[in-house]
Order: structure tokens, then sequence, then C-alpha cells
């Protein structure tokens, strides 16, 4: 039978092990469990580690039922029990909470069976010491446990610390012994393994544990409630802790835990009142019935109740506590409150105990001594201390010195006596004659000698208190933010947030950069304006420093408002696009002056709102702050793609801008971006753009208002022509086929337009240069009415450097096939052949003077190398046919010419003359060229004498305006000239003499003066002519019958017929005749 | 059927005759394992007047007390509905079962009246723990008619099915409550008791 069974349940392991199912297993393992201790104990020793095995299972159920199993098995064999610890261990150290609470619930079983085994046991052996130090680990862990932070688990080691505490305290000595009470008088002195002093200490220390838990402001109502029960019993059960329970009890009562809701208070007053009508009924708490009637009295208890339910005068005669172990905690117990509590002077008053005086001073240094006082008090004390120790101090002295043991109430105690001696303090007031001063520092010398000595022993109270405090502190519970706060009003509340805000602001230098950066962000993002106005007051009062810091709030703002982050709760309904916008445009307003600022700001922000490109623009229009903000639009087009179009906009519109700097700032860093292929397009559309405006009637709206700076006008005034060409123009060096589209324009534009083109295109076209293909292909193409734009073009080209090939060729082309007008060649003079200048001398010299002085710079090598050297020059300008230029033109021509003293030097003119006079014929203005470069240039005389002579040899009589030029130059070269008109022949020396009175006299005299043998040298008609004694006679050679026949004329000289020389002229004398 | 949840509750008024025995009714339908409890010291049922009810030991099956009413009077035992009562309450379990009797273990009791709940506590702090696991005594109030009853049974099952769904009831009892007092509009008692 027994071996049956036995298979079956070696087979119900095996299917345990095998199954997955969780259900199925549970089951098995009840039937496992069921058979191995109800129905065969003897197979336990066998199967036990099978069973044990179980430990290591992953399903929670059956774990928990594993601690059922062996909370059974220790009740049927308790010799098993050293076994089961280590599984019972690793089971409470199960990440389960239900198989943790599982195993605490079973631990108060277990060791309660394990002490009364161990205790009954004759003899220890090593398994058991073993056993019981690993329950005793077991104990600790689960005593730490009421610092869970699960409630469930809190209950429980409350519950299993009752259980410890109840096993290892003397019971009460009455008759009314409950049964199945283990105690410590249970526990045989003789027992080594555990020592009944021992356990009782470690008793005391677990209950003071949970006294402290029971009074832990933030504790859970069903912890509380679990609480009181467990102190309610333990008070019940073990006398000794009656005042301890009782003043734990009132204490709570007094500070019910700020964290509880309305229902759970109304729970827990009603545990108290149930608790503590339970408690008085004990004869132990008679003691306490004062302090225990006025709770019950608030809690709503009649006094009639209460009396009946006081115990009776005999059931207190019966009873006798354990006086030694009693007292001592009576004592504690009676300062155990006063140190917990923050006693409330008014909630005294409430509760509507009249107070003594003594009490109310007890109450107010209770409130006010601390350390610090303290340490005040001795420090101001101790030199007026005496040398030795007076008598009566010593008597108070030594009777704390005998009990051991000085607390802080027993300091308050004494400080309130004192005070109220000296009729200080609250409580000195309510007596009368009332007193008016209240500090506790104005004590009598001797008293403060006293106080002194409390102090110490005050202090070190304190530093008890402090340590107890810090072990405290390591075990706080994790606590539900919610549960614990109690709502401030909005003032105090927003006071302090900004208060604390402030102080954590000020914090910087100390604080982990980020982290410090995380924080302030996050705060300003998610809690009230007020908030957030003191973090930006402070990040805006040094804006420079804390940009860090701007830029992590604005990101965290844009976080909210994309909906990356959650709105903070407490600025739902706000809108949150709105203060990103609110806050990107506070930090530009605030850093307009400083242009690394604003730019770190918008070039690292992560949006750039409309609002804040509105603030951009004005400070775009700043004119000493337009180049670096246009600087930075160029720098967001740049590095902000998404948005590059608002920014480029942005920009290009102050290419257009009223003010010059602006507009030259902003044309700068458009042609900045012009080199960047995917914007060239942009740009060169806008400033086509405005170029196409030119073509309107009146100049469109876009480019007057605010944000172009200037008014509306109805005409294009020079302003507005500007404003259109300039983006245009300054883009054509970029590209230069944009010139074409220029000429169209100017074509339909009209004159004042035209003008300022004209001036405008110089800057670009001189840096477009000569080879530019675009401009030649321009000067090339020529549109009909575009001619004056080429000319400037031209001009702008030439005006500092020869002209290229190219160009004079694309020049000359021009001018040869379709637009016939001279003023095209004259920027490239200098790149046309002599050849081609000489052919357009005539066509030059009849522009207006200005023009012609131009021309002749040009010509005469003042823009570099001339085609024609000045010599040249003025021999051409003799030369020009009558027909292509009158004479007026090239006498104005020929004198500018001859103004340029620096060119037309004596030598120069000498060779000109030389040149001319071989001329044939004579050049007509020859004789006033020589006239005028005698006039220029005194010194040529002999030269010019030279010329007259050799022109005698031309017979220049023959050409009327030469010969008049002939006698002119005669008469003012007087005296060298005499030699040249006694070379003339007769006739035209008479005539000579006859058109120019003045040069018969001094020719006369200067023939008189000869010598005869110099007179043999001139021909005697000569002289006769120039004495007045020449007699025309008939001349029978052909070349003397000249001569009388300028005879007449000769004594009629103002007035010579004009047929008579006509034929002179016709007859040229023969040159050498004398 | 399997449970909805093995957690044990117990329904808790005076008599076991209306409020829980509704509400055990309502729950057992629900799939929760209920028990249902009475604390009095006697059954009482109105009768004809207000100081005439009609008085049973606990013990007494229901079918004995409508048997007994029938022959009193059947035409105010319709009308005033307690046939009916005990018709339902016949067909769910034979007898009212006095709490203080049952001497079961339960994770949660539900007490339909602060008496009842004072009772419970007091009893159960007489009784020895002996696994020691935690179980929650909740109370809020149900007037004892028939409408109030079925009502009373409604919240009672709300706050079950709340129960059931935490996985750590101990932990999160206080919330649970929390939100049910919001959603039942009426004050909660709550306790815990060690069993």
């Amino acid at each position: 039978m027994e071996g049956d069974d036995e298979n079956s349940v070696v087979e119900w392991f095996n299917e345990a092990s095998s199954c997955t199912d969780g259900q199925e297993k549970l089951k098995l393992f009840c039937k496992i469990q069921e058979f191995l201790i109800h129905r065969h104990p003897n197979l336990l020793p066998k199967y036990l580690q099978n069973v044990l095995n179980f430990t290591t299972d992953k399903n929670q159920d059956i774990k928990k039922a594993l601690v059922g199993f062996i909370e059974e098995l220790c009740k049927v064999r308790e010799s098993l029990l050293p076994k089961v610890m280590l599984s019972l261990h690793l089971l409470l150290c199960d990440e389960s909470i239900t198989v943790q609470k599982r195993v605490i619930q079973a631990a108060i079983t277990i060791y309660r069976k394990t002490l009364a085994w161990l205790c009954r046991a004759t003899n220890s052996t090593d398994e058991m010491e073993a056993a019981w130090k690993q329950l005793n680990t077991i104990k600790l862990e689960i005593a730490n446990m009421i610092d869970s932070d699960n409630d469930g688990i809190r209950t429980s080691s409350v519950k299993f610390l009752e259980c410890v505490i109840l096993l290892q305290t003397y019971p009460d000595e009455v008759d009314n012994k409950r049964e199945n009470d283990f105690s410590l008088d249970d526990v045989p002195l003789t027992l080594k393994i555990a020592r009944r002093r021992k356990l009782e200490e470690e008793a005391s220390n677990l209950f003071e544990v949970l006294v402290k838990f029971h009074g832990s402001p933030h504790i859970s109502s069903a912890n509380l409630l679990a609480c009181i029960g467990v102190l309610r019993n333990l008070a019940k059960v073990r006398a000794e802790f009656m005042g301890r329970v009782v003043g734990a009890i009132e204490s709570l009562y007094n500070n019910l835990p700020p964290t509880l809701s309305t229902t759970q208070v109304n729970a827990v007053k009603k545990k108290l009142k149930s608790e503590l009508l339970g408690l008085i009924k004990h004869p132990a708490a008679f003691d306490y019935v004062g302090k225990i009637t006025p709770i019950l009295l608030e809690l709503g208890c009649s006094q009639s109740d209460i009396t009946k339910a006081t115990s009776k005068p005999e059931d207190r005669k019966k009873y006798t506590k354990r006086t030694l172990s009693a007292e001592s905690s009576v004592q504690s117990a009676a300062k155990k409150p006063k140190l917990d509590t923050n006693y409330d002077y008014e909630d005294a008053n409430e509760i509507g105990v009249a107070l003594t005086p003594i009490e109310t001073n007890e109450q107010f240094v209770n409130e006010n001594l601390s350390v610090d006082k303290a340490v005040y008090l001795m420090m101001t004390s101790i030199p007026k201390l005496p040398s030795t120790m007076p008598q009566d101090f010593a008597k108070v002295y030594n009777k704390y010195v005998h009990s051991g043991r000085i607390g802080k109430a027993h300091c308050v105690h004494l400080l309130a006596k004192q005070l109220l001696d000296n009729r200080l303090g609250p409580g000195g007031k309510m007596e009368p004659p009332p007193q008016k001063e209240k500090e506790p520092e104005v004590i009598s010398k001797k008293r403060e000698r006293e106080v002194d000595e409390e102090d110490k022993q005050l202090e070190k109270e304190k530093e008890k208190v402090a340590k107890k405090e810090k072990v405290k502190v390591v075990k706080i519970k994790t606590l539900k933010l919610s549960e614990i706060t109690k709502p401030m009003d909005k003032e105090t509340k927003e006071n302090l947030l900004i208060a604390s805000v402030k102080r954590m602001l000020l914090s910087e230098k100390f604080a982990l950069k980020s982290v410090y950066q995380k924080v302030v962000t996050t705060f300003a993002a998610s809690f009230s304006p007020v908030v957030r106005d003191t973090v930006l007051s402070h990040l805006l009062a040094d804006l420079r420093s804390n940009v860090d810091l701007a830029l992590s709030l604005l990101f965290e703002e844009y976080s909210i408002m994309q909906g990356f982050a959650r709105v903070p709760p407490l600025r739902k309904g706000s809108r949150p696009d709105q203060s990103y916008n609110k806050l990107l445009c506070i930090f530009i307003s605030s850093s307009t002056h400083d242009a690394l600022i604003i730019s770190r700001l918008l070039l690292e922000a992560p949006l750039i709102t409309e609002e804040a490109m509105l603030q951009i623009k004005e400070i775009c229009r700043d004119e000493n702050k337009s180049g670096w903000a246009l600087g930075l639009l160029r720098d967001l087009t740049l590095r902000k793609p998404p948005k590059q179009l608002t920014f480029l906009n942005a920009l290009l519109s102050y290419t257009t801008y009223d003010s010059p700097v602006v507009r030259e700032n902003a044309i700068g860093h458009v042609l900045d971006l012009h080199k960047r292929p995917e914007l060239s397009m942009i740009i060169e559309e806008f400033a086509r753009m405005n170029l196409e405006f030119l073509k309107l009637q009146r100049p469109p709206d876009s480019l007057s208002g605010h944000d172009q700076g200037r008014l509306k006008a109805e005409s294009w005034g020079d302003d507005y022509i500007k404003a259109c060409l300039v983006p245009y123009v300054s883009l054509l060096p970029a590209n230069e086929s944009l010139v074409h589209d220029l000429a169209k324009i100017y074509i339909a534009t009209n004159a004042d337009i035209k003008r300022v083109i004209l001036r405008l295109i110089e800057g670009p076209v001189k840096s477009m240069g000569m080879e530019s293909p675009e401009l030649l292909k321009l000067v090339e193409e020529c549109p009909k009415g575009s001619e004056t734009l080429v000319t400037r073009v031209i001009h702008i080209l030439t005006d500092k450097a020869p002209p290229s090939s190219q160009l004079v060729q694309r020049v000359r082309e021009l001018y040869n096939t379709r637009v016939s007008d001279v003023r095209f060649l004259i920027p490239v003079l200098n790149g046309l052949s002599r050849k081609e200048v000489i052919s357009a001398l005539p066509k030059l010299i009849k522009l207006n003077p200005i023009v012609v002085k131009e021309v002749f710079n040009r010509l005469l090598g003042q823009h570099g190398e001339s085609p024609i050297t000045p010599t040249e020059l003025l021999v051409s300008l003799h030369l020009i046919d009558a027909s292509k230029a009158d004479l007026k033109t090239v006498i104005k021509a020929t004198s500018m010419c001859l103004q340029e003293k620096q060119v037309f030097t004596q030598e120069v003119l000498a060779v000109v003359l030389q040149q001319l006079m071989e001329q044939t014929p004579l050049p007509t203005l020859l004789m006033r060229t020589v006239i005028q470069a005698l006039g220029s240039y005194p010194r040529l005389s002999g030269f010019v004498m030279n010329i007259l002579q050799r022109l005698i040899l031309k017979q220049v009589w023959k050409n009327k305006v030469v010969w008049e030029g002939f006698v002119k130059c005669c008469q003012r070269t007087i005296p060298q000239s005499f030699t040249v008109l006694m070379q003339l022949p007769p006739l035209q020396l008479t005539d000579a003499i006859k058109m120019s009175a003045d040069l018969k006299d001094p020719l006369k005299e200067h023939l008189l003066q000869f010598t005869e043998a110099q007179r043999a040298h001139i021909p005697a008609a000569v002289q006769e002519i120039v004495l007045g004694t020449y007699k025309p006679q008939p001349v029978p050679a052909p070349l003397p019958a000249e001569m009388p026949a300028s005879q007449p004329d000769f004594a009629v000289i103002t007035s010579p017929p004009p047929v008579s020389v006509a034929v002179l002229g016709s007859e040229p004398l023969p040159p050498g005749m004398e | 059927m399997a449970p909805i949840s093995d957690l044990r509750i117990a329904v808790i008024c005076s008599c076991n005759m209306n409020r829980s025995m509704e509400a055990h009714h309502f729950l057992s339908k629900k799939g929760f394992i209920v028990k249902s409890f009475g604390t009095g010291d006697k059954i009482k049922i109105p009768g004809s007047a207000a100081d005439k009810p009609n008085i049973y030991d606990f013990g007494i099956t229901y079918d004995e007390i409508y048997q007994d009413l029938l022959n009193k009077d059947k035409t105010l035992y319709t009308q005033n509905g307690m046939l009916h009562t005990l018709d339902r309450n016949k067909r769910i379990k034979s007898h009212p079962e006095k709490f203080q009797e049952a001497n079961e273990k339960f994770d949660l009791l539900i007490t339909c009246e602060e008496k009842v709940y004072d009772q419970v506590l007091e009893f159960m702090e007489t009784q020895e723990p002996s696994d020691n696991s935690i179980a929650h005594v909740i109370n809020f109030d149900i007037p004892d008619n028939l409408e109030e009853a079925t009502i009373g049974a409604f919240l009672i099952s709300d706050l079950c099915t709340m129960i059931i769904k935490s996985e750590d009831l101990d932990n999160d009892i206080e919330e649970v409550l929390h939100t049910f007092e919001d959603k039942a509009e009426r004050p909660i008692l709550h306790s815990i008791i060690f069993n």
C-alpha cells in the first residue's frame, strides 16, 4: 500500500518537473503536499529535497505553494526545519512581491515554531545553530522590509515584528495568561544559541522600529491600521509596552499623517477609537486614562462610555506589573512623544486641556530650543562661569548625573521652570504680574550656569537623535508625491517656487553645466508663467553669458510646440506655439545691440518665427546694424534650408531699400549668395523683376512703404530708378549675360531712366572688363536704340586702358556696317589703325569741342599708345579736305592741338612745319600754324625764316591765303624777315609792301644800313622797290615782265587791283631769280 | 465555469437576507468566488408593522422562512417582495450563515453597514491569526431595501472588478478605493485584518 503510494508520489514529481502548464503543476504540487505532510510524514525526509527543488521554479504560484508547504512542514516535523531554512531565505529574496509576502506571513509561524523547538531541545546541535542563524538573517531582512516600497510587504513585516516582539518579551504576571502564548519565560536560561537578554534587547529594538514606523509622517493608511492593531495587541499582551503605545497613539492622533484622505482619516479615527476603548479596559492602562480620555472624547465617545470601559479597581489590584522594565518604558514613553511630535500650542488649546504656565513654557522652549540656540547659550555663558562649582548647582546637577540620562524633555522642563521663575516666556505671562521680556537669553547669571550644563547634555542628546534620524533617512520609503503633499495657498506656493528657482539660478557656477541647463529649462518650460518670467529675467540680465541656456530653453519650447515633448500639465490651455514665438522675440529684442548673441541665437534656434523675422527686418533697417544684420540673413539663408526662401527674400528686399548704406550691405551679401547656383536663379529673377518695373508708367507700390523706407511716389524719381536698377546692375559682373536684358530695358525707358542707367553701369562694366564676351556681344549686336548705352559701355571700358583688339574689331564692324556714328569710335580710337583715324578725323573734329578735346587726348596718347603720332595728327588735320570739314572747324581743331604744349613742343612743331611745307599744294592753314608756332616758341624764328625762304622758292604767292599768311608772318618777324623779304621777286615784294605798309619803312632803313658791298648782292629792282624809286618797266623776258605787273599796285597798297593779283598769282616767279 | 479571479470574497450584512444576498447573487453570476454572511444575533424580517418583525435564529433555512411567511400573510409578503427575495435566496444557498460561526478565510470582506463592519473587525480581532495573510475589510453603507440592495450590488461588483484588476492588491488598495470612492460617491471605511 505504502509502496504504491510512494510510487505515485515519484510519478507526480516526474510529471511536475515536465509539466509546463502552471495550473496542472500546482495541482500536482498540492497532491504531493497532501501526501507527504498528512498521509505519509515518514516519507518527508526522503522527498523533502525534491520538494525544495521547486524553489527555483519560475511559477510564482508554485513558489507560494512551496512556502505553504514549508509552513505546514514546520508544524509537522520541526526536526526538518534546518533543511528548509535556505529555501525559505531564497524565497524571501524572490522577485515576486506575492511570494515575498507569503514568506513573511509564513515566517511568523515558522519563527514561533523554530524558537519553541530550540527551547524544547535538550541539547543544541550545530545544525540547529545554523538554522537559527539563517532564520535570524531572515528576521533581520523582514524587519528591514518595513521600509519596503510595497504596502503589502510593509504590512506583513509589521505583523511579523509583532510576533517576534511577543515571543521575545516576558509575559505579564497575571493569571489570565493567554493559552499558547510563548514568551521569554519559556526560553530556558541554559539555551546557548538564544540568550534571553539578547532576545529581549532585540525585541525592544524592534519595538522602537515599530513605534517609529507608526509615527512616520507619510505612513500609508493600510500600514497605519496594521500598525495600530499590532501596537494595541502588544500593549494588551505585554503591559510593559502600554505607556509607549498610549504615547504613540496619542502622538499619532495629534499628528495624523497629512497624506491621508478624509476617508482614510475617518477609518483611522474609527480604528483608534475602538482600539483605545479596548485598551482602556486593560488594568495596565489605568495610569494613562488621563491621556486616553480626552482623545476618546474627541473621537466621539461619551464620558459614561469611558468610565464604563475603564478597568475596575479590583482588577487593577490583581494586576501587578513587572516593575523594573515597566518603569523604564514608562519613562521613555513620556519622552518619546515630545521628541517625535511638533506639539503645537494652538492644538493643545483646541483639545481643550488647560495648560499650566509651566507646561506652556515647556512647550515654548521645546519649540524654540534648536541646536543653534543651545550652542549660542553655551558660548555666551561659558565666560561667566565661576571657577568652582557652586554648592546649590552641584545638588541639582547630581540628580541628573545619578539618573544617568538627560533628555531634551528634562532640559526643557528645567529651562521652562527657570523662565517661569523669572516670569519669562509665554507661561510667564499667564500669571500676574505680566512681564514684557520674552527672550530666554535674558537669564540671570546664576541661571545661565545651570543652563549651560544642561545644554551640554542637551547637545549630546541632540546628536543621538540626529543619528537616529540619519538611519531613518536611509530607510525612507518611496512615496507618491500626490499623497504626501497638501495644497499650499497659491501665493506661498509661488513665492517658495520663485525663491527656489532663483536660488537654483544662482548656483550656476557650482552646478554641472548640462544638468543645470536641463533643470533650468525644464523649470522655465513646464512651470507657471511666474517661474518662466523669473528664469527669463535671469537670462536677459546677461544674455551673452547665458546664451547656451537661452538656446536650450528655446529647444525645450520648440519640442513642446512640435509635440516632441508632452505639454507640461501646468501649461495646458496656453498656446505652446505662441510661447516659443514670444520667447524667441524676447531674446531678439533684448539682444538687438549684440550682433554676436543674436546671430548665435538665430542660427541655432530651431525655428525662426514670422514675428521674429519682422524683428530681424527691423534691425536690418538700422544703418548702423544693417551690416551684420543682413549678414545674419545671408547666413540664415545658407544654414536654414527649409526657410531659405524667406530669408533670401528678406535679404533681397533690402537691395531696393531707400538707405544707400543698407542697400549696399544687402547687395554685398546677395552677391555672395549669388555664387551658389541654387540661389542665383532666384536672385536674378528678383533683380529682373525690379528691372522690369522700369517699364511701368509709375513706380510700383512694392518699392514704397515701411519695408522699403520710402514714401509712395507717382513718378520715377532718381531714387526709385536706382532702387530698381541697383540689384540688377550689381549682378552684372557675376552674370554678364544679364547685360542684354539691361539693354532691352534701356531701349524701353525714358530719358531720365536712361541717364541713371548710364551712370550706374559704370562700376559693374568696369569690373566686367573688356574681355567680357557678353559685353563684346552687346557691342556687336547693339540693339537699335541702345547706341548710347553701348557707347557708354565702350567708354567705360576704355576709360583707363587701351581698347583690346577684339573690342576695336567689334566697334569697327559696328561703325562700318550699321551705325555710322563716329562717336562710337572715340573710345577705341587708340585701337584703330592710323589710316582709320585719319579718315575719321574730319568727322571727329566736327563734334562738340569737349568731345574733340577728348578725342585729341586719346590720340595724343594720354590713354596709352596712340596709333598716330602728334606730328601725324597735326599734319593730317592740315590736310583735311575742305569738302569734308570746313576751314573753321579745322582751325579750331588745330588750335586745340597746339594748346597741348607738352605734346607739341618746339621740336615737334618744327617737324610738323617741315612736313607741311613739303606738301603740295601747300595746306591752307600752313602759315597760320607757322605763326602760331612762332607765337608759342619765339625761338623757332630762325627755323621759320628758313621755311619762309623755301616758300619763296615754292612761289608761295600763288596761294592767296598762304601768301597773306606769309606776309603776315614776315611782318611779325621783323627784322629777321627782311632777308626773306628781300629775296622776294620785285613784283611780290611790291605786293607784300603794299599788303603790309608797316613793312616798307623798316625795310628801307634796313637797306640803307647796308654797306655797298652788301647792297651789291641785292637785286637793283628790289632796292628800288624798297627805296621807292622803282619804276615798272616793260620787261623783255617773260620772267621780269611779271614784275612790272605788280608795280602799279605798289603805289596803291591799300587797294590792290584784284585782277592784277589774279594775274600775278597765275604766273609763279622762277626760284632763285635776282 | 472557472472563476474570473482567485480572490475570495465575502459580502456581509446583518441578516444575510437582502443586501448580502443580492450582492452574492450578482457577484457569483459575474464569476467571482463569493460567500455571504450576516453578523446579527438574529434574522429579522419586516412584519406587518414596524414593531412586529419576524425574528428567526441563524440555522433556519430560507425555505423554512419562506413557508412561514407564506402561511402568515401571503399578500403582504408578496407585496413587500420578501417572498420573492427568499425565493431567490434559496436558489443560491440553503440557509443564512452567521459570519462569526463560519470560520472561513477571505481576502476581501465587504460589509454593507458600519455596525456590521465594526462587528466583523471586532470578531476578527479575537481570532488568533493562522497564516497571517492580509485581508481587507471594506464598508460602505447600503440602506436595507430592495432597490438600494440592487444598486449596492452593482457597486460591489464594480469594486470587485476594480480590485481584481490590481496585480498587487495590498499595494494598490488605497488607490483603488480612492477611485471607487469618487465613483460611488459615498464614504468608505477600510481596514486590514490578518487571517
